[in-house]
């Protein structure tokens, strides 16, 4: 063992032994042990009427806080666009290149990544619509909506996705979904509550019209996901596939 | 569940040394996708379901389909 050796296995027990005195003290999972999680948990349901009480952190407690969290996709996607553009000589070569063409998927693929995209969408579909009732929500639907474009290109290639999610519709949607959460929570603001605070009719708890605001946030929040997610995916494909945006 | 908690959390740990050790960055992309679904059934049994649907998603499809995208992209050039 050399010296580095030493000193990294050294490095790794040092690190393990500070992470396992943390964990040691955490609060075993379903320990509602502080007073915030016994207030939220005895009153979020009656006082929001979402049978979901994550949703109601997120989406009405926590406030703008929730602003970050929901900007940092879109702030990674950007990044991703900028990096991923092709530059004017890159363009000139693409368009020059001869198109490379990717060997169809074979029929065993196209058939699962048809299941699968079936079943990504619907449950996109379901997570964002329940999101205040079951666990779910805006986020959990987008990345279901990102998965199911995942496997449009891997049941038909480029062409596939490129009928999909034609020209800039995917970040449209994202840009859309986020300027709508923002504009929700500017609403509360403007009507003189806290930011995110609830403004709609709030219903009868469990039912797929209840929780007021909530289901908005969600359904917003999963069309700037879904967009993301599909934005990237795209933008990787197009890379990877070496054909320029409209080469 | 104590038993289904532990064995989740040795998978996990497994998996991620697994990753690490695994030299092919196109077999560590599957070692990843195995290490992200791992991980989204070790946060459904420490009852976090919200989390794990998120995570089911993104680590076990997404994550490695970028990777395997850009994998294809540097291959493509080096080669």
């Amino acid at each position: 063992m050399t010296r580095r050796d030493a000193a990294a296995a050294g490095a790794v027990v040092a690190l393990g032994a500070v992470v396992l005195a943390g964990l040691a003290g955490l609060p075993a999972p379903g320990d509602a042990r502080s007073a915030m999680a016994a207030l939220i948990a005895s009153t979020a349901v009656q006082a929001r009427h979402a049978t979901d009480v994550v949703a109601t952190v997120t989406f009405d407690y926590r406030g703008f806080d929730t602003i970050g969290e929901e900007l940092m996709l879109l702030a990674a996607s950007v990044g991703v666009e900028l990096l991923l553009r092709p530059l004017r000589d890159e363009a000139l070569k693409l368009r020059r290149a001869a198109r490379i063409v990717a060997p169809s998927p074979s029929a065993a693929t196209r058939w699962s990544a048809r299941q699968a995209g079936v079943l990504a969408l619907v449950l996109g579909v379901a997570l964002a619509a329940h999101g205040h009732v079951s666990p779910g929500g805006g986020f959990q639907a987008g990345v279901a909506l990102g998965a199911a474009t995942l496997c449009v290109y891997l049941a038909s290639h480029l062409p596939g996705l490129r009928a999909v999610v034609p020209d800039h519709h995917a970040a449209i949607a994202e840009g859309a979904g986020a300027a709508a959460f923002v504009l929700l929570g500017g609403v509360s603001v403007a009507t003189g509550g806290a930011y995110l605070e609830n403004v709609l009719p709030l219903g009868t708890p469990g039912r797929l019209l209840s929780a007021g605001t909530i289901p908005v946030a969600n359904l917003a929040v999963a069309l700037a996901v879904g967009g993301s997610f599909a934005t990237v995916l795209k933008e990787f494909v197009e890379q990877a596939v070496g054909e320029g945006r409209g080469g | 569940m104590t038993a289904l908690r532990a064995i989740l959390l040795v998978a996990v740990a497994g998996l991620g040394v697994g990753a690490v050790a695994t030299r092919d960055p196109a077999r560590q992309v599957f070692v990843l996708g195995a290490l992200g679904l791992a991980l989204a059934a070790l946060f459904r049994a420490l009852e976090a379901p919200d989390v794990a649907l998120s995570q089911i998603v993104v680590g076990a499809a997404i994550t490695p389909a970028l990777f395997v995208l850009a994998l294809a992209k540097v291959r493509r050039r080096g080669g």
